[in-house]
């Protein structure tokens, strides 16, 4: 190495360094720590895949003569299994051997990492192998019977994919609106939010417009929401109320009942009218600006139409997975999978946007105003969320005669309980800002809101973003505490789902597949906060 | 200005944190152009005594009046009148998610409601006399100390304050630093601007500094000429002091 010679860039420390740096032992024990992993693995799956996962067993036949977990009970117990296990313990043995001798040789540090890694990965192939080992040794066919029927979980996805071929049409009509109003919600959402986050874009009135258009679209997709969850539209209650006045009577004219339904379909309407006015008002507007060139600069041109596009995009398959799961036979997971989402989006709607409300108010220098935000938050972090569901659904619903779907009641429990949650990670956000930021607003002029609009919370939103996202998987997780509440089989979710089918087949891998419905939405936000983290960690200023 | 020809008065400032009596009344008056320095042993009140001059920090007795306002009046809108004063940190508090440019153009939007255009325009100019024409598109983390410290100036500036307020503008950077953010202070007391600066840099005191005020326990111990204190101070405190920063 030539030291002391000036180097203009660094040094690469790439894979092909780590390569060069090997010797024949690092080497040999990386590769056959990866070999012992990949053949315990694939060796598994492969023997499992020969025997087969399922069988079909005839009607009537005697659960002792003839379970559907027959064939994998026997690749479990099988001699190809055997040799597998054997080889990768030989395997496993080997590397160590070989990788005992690397630990003396080594002169790089890229030939320890390297020989490291295979004494893991060796470790970790021959831990799997023992495992499989001793489940061989315990009664692998009534585990199979009990919990490895995974054809019941394909059984009950729920899809009927000839179903869905047949009426791919109307599907794939049905969710062009879901494109459209997801990429317009997305343009307003990216606007609202660089209003929030920096100096504001657009003038003031527009603005206004921009804000009572997103409220409108905003409700008004809750209101379908509403509508399609509980078959009855919710507005369509409101206005009964307004129709019990008898209008009829008053008018002298026609039936109550005309005027009921007349009443409440032509508000409905309005309203519904009234938010897609503002909403594709808004739209024009901001196309107006863009086209006049009174936007501020191609940034945001781009920036918005990339985010029309992804939600458009979104929008389009969230549509399109709608409408397969309207075809679905019940019990679903696949349907089931639909609610969990749903309750949890809403829910998280309520709950973020109550949360920061909630949470201005908690840390208010006035005691009349900060006392009534801590009961709350207090009252709903001290009880049990399921007793909280339980209250509502059970409790108030029917005490008060209220008319509401208990699938919109754990909508709004599960929203006023995640504010609660929210509001303290908001308060921790927002006070996590140095003193020192809301002085210097103050300083220049800015009133109490908007140092906290324009400095202090733009600040604090990006500092709370992880912490809110795990209380968004908490919430998706939570979501399954609704089945306490009678729903029916359509508006159930993935715990219900895999509850009703255990109850009928006493399969308990009717739970496998409940669990697996979680992580596949879980297991992505996951990795989100993750990304997330990391790159505010990372000290990039934004995250979006 | 105030009736009396002052820009600035304080009329028996106390100030209690709690059981702790910070300020132990004061009096002040400071006519325009002038620039006041505000020098004293740590925790005797100098940064408490400039942050009632905007209302940082409510005085517990006694008022002040800013430009014929009076600021300790319940029904002042003191965000106007802030506007017209500027306050520069000794931790420069930029705002980290906006850009040099934007720290500039926020309250000059928000505050004094310039269009987006004017704005810029105000703020490119207000950088450009700071010497940071090239880091309008920079963050603030971006920046070196002294440079962040001479966005903030800038950004005070912007809003054509009548007062500036300097708390220890220099404390918090590398001695190499410090010339270049004193040189702008500098040039601001040539221009006239009415200045009011707690600062430990002695030299910039007796040079840029028409009257010196030395603190001690919440009470102005005494006041002159700065070249006059510095040569003949009066109390036992002061030499005290002032021998251990000279
Ligand atoms: N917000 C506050 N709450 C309670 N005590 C405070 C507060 N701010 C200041 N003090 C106290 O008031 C006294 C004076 O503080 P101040 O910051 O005005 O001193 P200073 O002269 O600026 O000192 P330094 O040179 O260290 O900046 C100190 O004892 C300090 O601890
Ligand atoms: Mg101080």
């Amino acid at each position: 190495m030539s030291l002391g010679v000036e180097r203009l860039t660094p040094p690469d420390r790439g894979i092909r360094y780590f390569m060069a740096q090997q010797n024949g032992w690092s080497w040999a024990s990386f590769w056959m720590g990866i070999g012992t992993l990949v053949m315990v693995m694939l060796g598994t799956l492969v023997v499992l895949t020969a025997h087969g996962w399922t069988q079909f067993c005839p009607e009537g036949a005697k659960a002792t003569e003839c379970s559907p977990t027959d064939p994998l009970a026997e690749g479990l117990m099988s001699r190809g299994l055997g040799l597998v296990i054997i080889a990768t313990v030989i395997l496993g043995v080997a590397t160590w051997v070989i990788s005992v001798i690397s630990m003396r040789v080594y002169q790089t540090k890229p030939a320890k990492e390297a020989t490291l890694v295979g004494i893991v990965l060796a470790a970790q192939g021959v831990g799997f192998a023992g495992f499989l080992m001793w489940f061989r040794g315990s009664d692998v066919d009534r585990f199979a019977r009990n919990f490895l029927d995974v054809r019941l979980i394909g059984d009950h996805i729920g899809l009927v994919w000839s179903k869905i071929t047949a009426q791919f049409g109307a599907i794939a009509e049905a969710a062009v609106p879901w494109a459209i109003n997801m990429a317009i919600a997305g343009l307003l959402v990216w606007i609202v939010w660089r209003m929030v986050v920096s100096d504001n874009p657009v003038a003031e009135p527009i603005r206004t417009v921009l804000l009572a258009g997103t409220a409108a679209i905003v409700l008004g997709l809750l209101l379908d929401v509403t509508g399609l969850l509980t078959g009855n539209l919710a507005w369509l209650r409101i206005t009964e109320r307004i129709g019990e006045v008898n209008w009829g009577t008053l008018l002298g004219t026609g039936s109550r009942a005309d005027h009921v339904d007349g009443l409440a379909q032509g508000i409905g309407s309005l309203l519904r009218f009234a938010a897609l006015w503002l909403g594709y008002g808004a739209f024009a507007g901001i196309c107006y600006r863009i086209l006049r060139g009174d936007w501020r600069s191609d940034e945001h041109i781009r920036g918005a139409v990339r985010a029309m596009l992804i939600l458009a995009g979104s929008g389009y398959v969230i549509g399109i997975v709608k409408g397969m799961v309207v075809t679905a036979t019940l019990p679903s997971f696949a349907a089931g999978a639909w609610n969990t989402l749903i309750l949890s989006v809403a829910g998280a709607a309520i709950g973020f946007g109550g949360g920061l409300v909630l949470s201005l108010f908690a840390m208010s220098s006035r005691a009349v105003v900060r006392a009534p935000a801590r009961i709350y938050i207090n009252f709903f972090r001290g009880t049990p969320l399921i007793w909280q569901i339980s209250f509502a659904g059970m409790g108030i619903v029917p005490a008060l005669h209220l008319n509401i779907s208990p699938y919109w009641v754990a909508i709004m429990v599960l929203g006023l309980n995640l504010a609660a949650y929210s509001a303290e990670v908001y308060r921790a956000g927002i006070q996590s800002i140095e003193r020192g930021q809301m002085e210097a607003s103050r300083t220049l002029g800015l009133s109490y809101m908007q140092s906290l609009q324009y400095v202090v919370v733009p600040q604090a939103i990006r500092r709370v973003i992880p912490p809110l996202l795990n209380e968004f998987v908490i919430l998706i997780k939570d979501t399954s505490l609704v089945s306490i509440l009678g729903l029916t089989l359509s508006q159930k979710e993935l715990l219900g789902v895999g509850r009703t089918i255990y109850s009928s087949t006493f399969d308990a891998t009717a739970w496998l597949g409940a669990a697996a419905g979680f992580l596949i939405i879980t297991l992505p936000m996951i990795r989100i906060v993750t990304i997330v983290e990391r790159r505010m960690r990372s000290g990039l200023t934004s995250v979006i | 200005m105030n009736e009396d020809g002052t820009l600035i008065r304080l009329d028996g400032i106390h100030k209690w944190f709690g059981d702790l009596h910070v300020l132990r009344g004061i009096d002040l008056a400071i006519v325009p152009q002038e620039v006041v320095v505000l020098i004293g042993p740590s925790g005797s009140g100098k940064s408490t005594l400039l942050r009632t001059i905007n209302m940082l920090e409510e005085p517990t007795e006694g008022g002040v009046w800013f430009d014929g306002i009076e600021l300790t009046h319940i029904r002042t809108d003191l965000n106007k009148a802030r506007a017209r004063m500027g306050m520069v940190f000794q931790s420069f508090n930029l705002f980290p998610h906006l850009k040099a440019i934007e720290n500039l153009t926020l309250a000059l939007i928000k505050v004094l409601g310039l269009s987006r255009e004017e704005a810029i325009g105000l703020a490119r100019e207000q950088l450009a006399h700071v010497g940071l024409s090239d880091k309008a598109d920079s963050y603030p983390s971006q920046l070196s100390g002294g440079q962040q410290q001479r966005v903030a100036i800038a950004r005070a500036l912007a809003m054509q304050p009548t007062l500036m307020l300097f708390d220890e503008a220099t404390s918090a950077l590398d001695p190499e630093l410090v010339g270049e953010v004193l040189r702008v202070m500098q040039e601001l007391a040539e221009e006239g601007m009415t200045m009011v600066v707690v600062t430990h840099e002695m030299g910039f005191a007796r040079e840029v500094g028409n009257r010196l005020l030395f603190m001690d326990q919440g009470v102005i111990m005494e006041e002159g000429l700065p070249a006059d204190v510095f040569a003949n101070p009066q109390h036992e405190r002061t030499k005290e002091f002032l021998s251990q920063v000279l």
